[in-house]
């Protein structure tokens, strides 16, 4: 167990490592930096000598291993540095981000995963033409553009039955009724495709179990289908299907891009666009820092969750 | 963008179990949605190609008297922002959006099935480096990704999604990793790699073509998340700008721009995206369908009841053939009545080309306490015979003619509630692979104990206590050590004692036990069948034996019917059967038998195998492997007739097999 | 719409396109009675209401106003107090300057009596060293409005007084210190002191003062009444939260859906703004168009030829273009102002009525009878794109195939166009005074002027304006209008205002030709 602990930390390190260090040298590659966006906006237009004094001010004239050493240094303590923009610290910047964009994604998860299980299972012991179906209605809801559906569907909930906020996001702990209205249209858009995925692959894992031996056994053995399903079918399939949340998950990190600019929330996946636009290093590097942080932790997640459903890997 | 799922994984842990049939194609040709949408892709490809030669419209030409027109005779699609003809920019629209998804998925599957096929057919070293490097990629958010692709390459598309690509490509990476692994240590592949062909060779002529169906399946997949990464990039205003000529992508983003003032635009627009997803989406389930096959009759779902004009046309059918068999009941036996009563059993199971019988008039009875079995090759019906008798048909498999009369009851009823009634409390059942039939997830003495308490009033810890009784009564010598076990901590042996205890939970009058040594040590058989002989003794239960060992059968069983091609060819007790068969197959298998054999002689074996229910020849089914057979045998059904007390043979030339013994 | 950069995208972008977008106005004046901001919509005398919500597509970069830029200006003008204050009317009123004028001729020196007793959020005082400081402040800090005051002295005469005396003639230091162009707002001397978190957090003289604790940067501001404002009964609200929604669509439907009263709205959702019944006002603010950037020839041989730069406004078709892309949103125009802007002459609009056959002729007698390829680069926003677009079909049938760029990133696009990369690029441009707009659009050394088109007669003009006043200066900016659009150094297309939608429950939105931005501060609870 420890052995595995050092060795997740160990891989967990380096992929932070890599995914940094290519955030670097690939924000470095892009035409244009910080300094040039920062005096466009400000001037519309600029001398050399501005230019390149702007860039000693932002420490962009040093080379890329030592500023990268500078953020790393800055790092380990504790700070990922400022906005190059307006000054904010980017740890309180990303902070204050993170937890619409959780709200929003963890909502998605937990409706996705329960309608798409619920879904999944019924059509894979029907068959047939709810199985059929589900299928096209998945597929649909694969299908459907998600900017497209919060368009449609802000036009008839918000606007014409005014039943919930078109925009915004409540923090949980300034109003949870206000919080929950607003997370229902984003999550909505965000859950149909969820759904369809989660649906389609809990329907494709729970096939494939019902059709396993065991499962004729424990029928034959004269359990219900009621236990047979829920508790011995399901507890199988679901081991797939956690790793497939886990993969949703990390999608919808950076999924949530349009669903945050139509909605107006203020999460991690506007930042990313807004900092990556804007070539501003210490923020990109923030949010991909952050995305990793979680993509390592949910990786992690799975695992345990893994090993706790499958016996034989946790054996092993 | 919905989240870029980029791996549209079907085939998750588990390469496909069976092999593809030979032309998906064809098949793909009976299903009407899949071929419309292979279709409609088709002739997207043409569209695409043919650029301005087939559009009603010059796309570009614009016309300022008349924008955002609405659907019209002239312009069917109605009119974009400067007046231009919506259907035309589609037409033209669909070149850069299917080129970006080409470019996506040429990356995608080179590097998907070249990394996989290496993974999967190296193994070793090389085989963890990719799954490391191709876990690596997975845990790159793809749209930071994207973003920062896009940052070096601002507009360009087709970097944009050349990235996408090799993002996504670890999930085929995984699927074709899975199907090489699986292909590569199937016996005829092997045998290819010993006989001296060379790797590539393999892989050319035994992995790739099995990897096609696969491959179309996460390619039609993912191909439709490229659609919609694409348009969503453009919608974004990140990619394709609108003054290069027209894409969806940006035609999408020009009729969100004006929805406020035109809604119409997203219908045409975001219709085409949809439609098309939908197309790729379903075209992949097709192939799915075709090749790796999905398990749709699961052994859970309650049998449905066929429409009456169904099943009335299908029991008349089976009627006759029922008659034409003579009903094959046998027509003497004591005068107590059985426990069990098989009569004119027929089954049958669906394929592509409609129900297919694959038994046929199958009767035998089997007393109190008695032990019948049921012997013949794979593939002559006998797993389907026995499984119907707890009414665990896989497949969708279907009782459609006949009855099973258990102790005064019909567990043929199509409802199945009967015989549900009757499963694990009066009737139990141990299969032929102890290990899969072990729920993999829950220990040994829970997965007991549940059925314990599902069969008696028993509390928690009762039923565990019996569970450790039952443990203890099929002999195993650590009850409370295996209890805690998981089935994978068993050994072969282990797991048919505790699948045999799991059978006597409900202490059942009759066990029926399909092949339930075959899987086992030639020591560990011995074993187990003591201990079936054993229990026999102790609980009085009779049993159905199914086997193709006639040492089993001789050691446990006191009657035995004999199956060929979906028929009972022979029934006889045992002894009969060995001294004195009646019909040429059982004179054949017996000639097989091992157990038989002198030592030192050869072997003869059955010329030919079992024809498949589809090739089913008319009159004996027996009659292209019989040394007897004459044209008469072809002529029509042969009955099953007593040849003897309690022997009955389905030959019309029982008499020339006596003469010639 | 929905461009997830708007963001970034309009920081950067209208920043760059519209150096500068305000400031109509009757020029250097300070002869109006002091009046206060707010005091002249009668109402609002010492009303309070609750929460007044807004919402904007345009999230702002910094709230520092030396470094804010003009689109920012809501954020800055509720808690920073301007010297001089732009009514919504158009007059210039007191602000923390109780009075202002120049000193002699020639429009170099300028002076400021200021206010006495104004505190600013934090309790200092306002004294005239923190006025130079701050303007001195402004200099360094390089930002869009540094230029304009770059140069000049700053000193303060009396404690109250404050003397700028210009390194060049500057007759727009009245409309340079208003709220319009953000730097009119005066920071504490403790907000100087640590300049690095002005980014985030306010520290004015204005009637509000931004609650960090209620706030998320990029997402909304919260503003709450200043204790210290020197016109309390003014402050018309508990509360002021600025929301930014950077989808266009979004913004609208926030305002529809009533959780918000007031937004600053995108000619893509005008239309739909009116039939949703909302309030809407808009006056015109910015011309849109092509800058015909290579007058030399140096890159496109055939701009060098004023024929041929005059055949291609010949060439254009702007009724129809208006007609199809603008209807409600905008005029035709063939000038660089506005309607009732500076130097707007409604002579002029009449210059280049679309005509065929004259454009040929010219091109022709410039001898580019069988037409040429010019290379242009468009951004998207503004619709400019889709105007580009509409220009390559009219351009086609004078001959000349107009190959376009398409530049999404507006930091690309403005590398492309600003740095000389093209002969010609689109552009929006808002109208600003003569003096201001020279710097920025047609002077040898202004961005909009990438390949350096030197012209002495226009120089002379622009100078003769920088030391003019009154009449004679109004004259001058039409003589350089006319001269500009007789040497057809642009093809300007439509003028179109900046739209503001309002709910019933607020009033005051008001917008006029002289002042087209809304000003926040003025919005009162309705009835
Ligand atoms: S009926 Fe004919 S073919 Fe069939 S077993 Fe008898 S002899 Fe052989």
């Amino acid at each position: 167990m420890v052995r595995e602990a050092i060795r997740w930390l160990l891989s967990s390190l380096v992929l932070l490592f890599v995914v940094t260090v290519l955030t670097f040298v690939l924000v470095a590659m892009a035409p244009g930096d910080a300094a040039k966006a920062i005096l466009n906006a400000r001037s519309g237009g600029y001398t050399p000598q501005q230019y390149q004094e702007m860039r000693r001010m932002l420490g962009l004239d040093q080379s890329l291993p030592v500023q990268y050493w500078h953020w790393l240094d800055h790092l380990l303590h504790g700070s990922m540095g400022t906005d190059l923009f307006n000054g904010q610290s980017v740890t309180q910047a990303l902070g204050s981000r993170i937890g619409p964009s959780l709200s929003v994604i963890v909502a998605t998860l937990v409706v996705s995963g329960l309608v798409g299980v619920a879904l999944g299972i019924v059509s894979a012991l029907r068959g047939g033409v709810l199985g059929r179906l589900v299928d096209v209605v998945s597929l649909g809801g694969l299908a459907i553009p998600n900017f497209w559906l919060a368009l449609v569907l802000v036009e008839l909930f918000a606007v014409r039955l005014a039943a919930f906020p078109a925009t915004g996001y409540t923090p949980f702990g300034t109003d949870p009724v206000q919080w929950l209205r607003g997370l229902v249209l984003p999550v909505l858009t965000l859950s149909a495709g969820a759904v369809a995925f989660i649906a389609k692959q809990t329907r494709d894992a729970m096939s494939d179990v019902l059709s396993q031996e065991f499962v004729t056994m424990l029928r034959a053995r004269g359990l219900s289908t009621r236990s047979v399903v829920l508790k011995h079918a399901l507890r199988n399939a679901a081991i797939p299907v956690v790793t497939l949340l886990g993969l949703l998950l990390v999608s919808l990190l950076g999924g949530t891009v349009v669903v945050e600019d139509i909605f107006a929330i203020p999460g991690l996946g506007q930042q990313a666009m807004t900092a990556s636009a804007s070539h501003d290093l210490p923020m990109i590097e923030g949010v991909a820092f952050l995305f990793t942080v979680v993509v390592v932790v949910t990786n992690l997640v799975v695992d345990v969750s893994y090993r706790l459903l499958n016996p034989k890997v946790r054996a092993s | 963008m919905t989240a870029i799922i980029t791996s549209p994984e079907t085939v998750q842990e588990t390469g496909p179990a069976a092999p593809a049939p030979g032309r998906p194609w064809r098949g793909l040709l009976r299903q009407p949605l899949g071929l419309l949408s292979a279709g409609y892709l088709l002739l997207l490809v043409v569209v695409a190609a043919a650029g301005t030669l087939l559009t009603p419209r010059d796309p570009e030409a614009d016309d300022l008297a008349h924008t955002l027109s609405g659907p019209s005779g002239a312009h069917w699609l109605g009119t974009d922002r400067l007046g231009r003809d919506v259907f035309s920019r589609l037409m033209v629209g669909s070149r850069p959006t299917l080129l970006g998804v080409a470019e996506a998925v040429l990356v995608f599957v080179v590097l998907g099935v070249a990394l996989g096929m290496v993974a999967g057919f190296a193994g070793g070293r090389t085989d963890r480096l990719i799954a490391r490097l191709g876990d690596l990629v997975l845990a790159v958010p793809g749209i930071i990704a994207l973003l920062m692709v896009l940052a070096v390459f601002p507009d360009n598309n087709a970097a944009a999604m050349i990235a996408f690509g090799l993002i996504s490509s670890p999930s085929l990476l995984r699927v074709v990793r899975a199907v090489t692994m699986a292909v590569r240590n199937e016996l005829y592949v092997k045998a290819a790699r010993l006989s001296g062909l060379s790797t590539p060779a393999i892989l050319r002529r035994h992995i790739l073509p099995r990897l096609a169906g696969p491959v179309i399946v996460q390619v039609s997949l993912f191909a439709a998340s490229a659609v919609l990464a694409e348009t969503a990039l453009s919608f974004l205003g990140l990619a394709t700008p609108e003054t290069q000529g027209p894409s969806w992508g940006n035609m999408v983003g020009e009729a969100a721009s004006v929805i406020s003032v035109d809604p119409w635009l997203l219908v045409p627009t975001g219709g085409m995206l949809v439609v098309t997803v939908l197309a790729l989406g379903l075209l992949g389930d097709t192939v799915h369908d075709l090749t790796v096959g999905r398990a749709r009759g699961s052994a859970v779902r309650p049998v449905r009841r066929p429409r009456p004009a169904v099943r009335t046309a299908v029991a008349v059918a089976a009627a006759d053939v029922a008659a034409a068999v003579a009903d094959g009941a046998p027509t003497e036996q004591g005068a107590a009545a059985p426990l069990l009563s098989v009569r004119g059993l027929t089954i049958a199971f669906p394929s592509p080309e409609g129900e297919v019988t694959v038994v046929r008039g199958v009767g035998f009875d089997v007393a109190r306490g008695e032990c019948v079995g049921i012997v013949g090759e794979s593939g002559c019906g006998k797993t389907v015979t026995a499984r119907s008798l707890v009414g665990l048909l896989p497949g969708g498999g279907r009782v459609v003619a006949g009855s099973v009369a258990f102790d005064g009851r019909d567990l043929a009823d199509p409802a199945g509630r009967e015989v549900a009634r009757l499963r694990g409390s009066r009737i139990g059942l141990i299969s032929q692979e102890p290990m899969s039939g072990l729920d993999p997830s829950f220990r040994v003495g829970s997965q007991l104990a549940e059925v314990v308490r599902r069969h008696h009033r028993l509390t928690r810890r009762q039923s565990r206590a019996r569970a450790l009784e039952l443990l203890a009564l099929v002999e195993l010598p650590d009850p409370a050590s295996v209890a805690r076990s998981h089935p994978h901590e068993l050994s072969g042996g282990m797991a048919q004692r505790v699948s045999i205890a799991l059978a006597l939970a409900g202490e059942p009058d009759l066990l029926i036990a399909d092949e339930p040594t075959t899987a086992l040590d030639v020591t560990v058989q011995a074993e187990i069948l003591n201990l079936l002989r054993s229990l026999r003794v102790r609980t009085g239960m009779a049993v159905v034996l199914v086997t193709h060992d006639w040492g089993v059968l001789a050691d446990l069983c006191e009657r035995a019917v004999v199956m060929y091609a979906g028929e009972v060819v022979e029934q006889a007790p045992v002894s009969d059967l060995y001294h004195a068969p009646r019909h040429p197959y059982t004179l054949a298998l017996l000639a097989a038998n091992p157990h038989l054999a002198a030592v030192g002689q050869e072997l003869p074996a059955i010329p030919g195998t079992v024809p498949p229910p589809s090739a089913w020849p008319a009159g004996c089914h027996f009659q292209p492997r019989c040394g007897y057979a004459t044209e008469e045998c072809g002529a029509g059904a042969i009955p099953l007739v007593t040849v003897a007390g309690g022997h009955q043979a389905r030959c019309i030339h029982v008499d020339r097999l006596e003469a010639a013994r | 719409m929905v461009r997830s950069l708007t963001t970034t995208r309009r920081q950067a972008l209208i920043a760059v396109a519209t150096a500068a977008v305000l400031g109509l106005a009757a020029c250097s004046s300070s002869a109006k009675p002091p009046t206060q901001s707010g005091t002249g919509s009668g109402s609002a005398g010492g009303r309070v209401g609750g929460t007044l919500t807004v919402v904007t597509d345009v999230s702002p970069q910094t709230l520092d106003p030396a470094k804010a830029v003009q689109n920012d200006a809501w954020f800055t003008e509720l808690a920073y107090e301007p010297l001089i204050v732009r009514h919504s009317d158009g007059t210039l009123v007191p602000g923390l300057a109780a009075s202002w004028s120049y000193t002699g001729t020639g429009n170099t020196t300028f002076v400021l009596h200021l206010r006495s007793g104004v505190k600013f959020s934090d309790g200092s005082a306002l004294t005239a060293q923190t006025v130079v400081d701050d303007l001195k402040y402004v200099v360094a800090s390089k930002g869009q409005m540094a230029p304009f005051l770059a140069g000049d002295t700053f000193t303060a005469t009396d404690p109250l007084t404050v003397t700028i005396t210009a390194g060049a003639p500057n007759p727009n230091f009245p409309q340079l210190l208003t709220q319009d162009y953000v730097v009119g707002g005066m920071v504490s001397k403790a907000g100087l002191a640590a300049p690095t978190g002005l980014g985030t957090s306010t520290a004015g003289a204005g009637p509000y003062m931004l609650d960090a604790g209620q706030s998320v940067t990029g997402d909304h501001y919260t503003y709450v009444p200043n204790p210290n404002y020197y016109d309390a009964k003014s402050v018309s609200w508990h509360k002021v939260v600025i929301r930014v929604v950077s989808d266009v669509q979004s913004v609208l439907s926030t305002v529809q859906t009533g959780q918000a009263d007031v937004a600053q709205g995108d000619p893509q959702t005008q239309v739909a703004a009116k039939q949703a019944g909302l309030t809407v006002a808009s006056s015109p603010l910015l011309w849109s168009g092509v800058v015909l950037a290579d007058r030399d020839g140096k890159l496109a041989k055939p701009l060098g030829d004023v024929r041929v730069r005059q055949a291609l406004n010949y060439g254009t078709d702007r009724t129809s273009i208006v007609n199809a892309l603008f209807k409600g949103l905008g005029e035709p125009t063939n000038q660089m102002t506005v309607p009732d802007g500076y130097g707007y002459d409604a002579q002029l609009n009449s210059t280049y009525p679309y005509d065929v056959n004259k454009a040929k002729e010219l091109l022709t007698a410039a001898g580019y009878g069988s037409g040429f390829q010019l290379k242009i680069v468009t951004p998207d926003y503004q619709q400019l794109n889709i105007l580009a677009q509409a220009l390559k079909q009219q351009w086609q049938k004078i001959g000349v195939d107009l190959q376009i760029t398409d530049d999404a990133d507006a930091n690309k696009y403005a590398a492309a166009a600003f740095g000389g990369a093209f002969p010609a690029f689109m552009t929006s441009f808002g109208a600003i005074p003569v003096w201001m707009e020279g710097p920025s659009l047609f002077m040898p050394t202004a961005a909009f002027n990438p390949l350096h088109t030197a012209d002495a007669n226009l120089t002379k003009l622009y100078n003769q304006e920088a030391v003019s006043s009154g009449a004679a200066q109004a004259a001058l900016d039409q003589q350089i209008e006319g001269y500009l659009v007789h040497q057809a150094w642009f093809v300007p297309v439509v003028t179109t205002g900046l739209p503001y939608y309002a709910r019933n429950t607020v009033s005051g939105i008001s917008t006029s030709a002289t002042e087209p931005l809304l000003d926040l501060y003025e919005v009162q609870p309705a009835g």
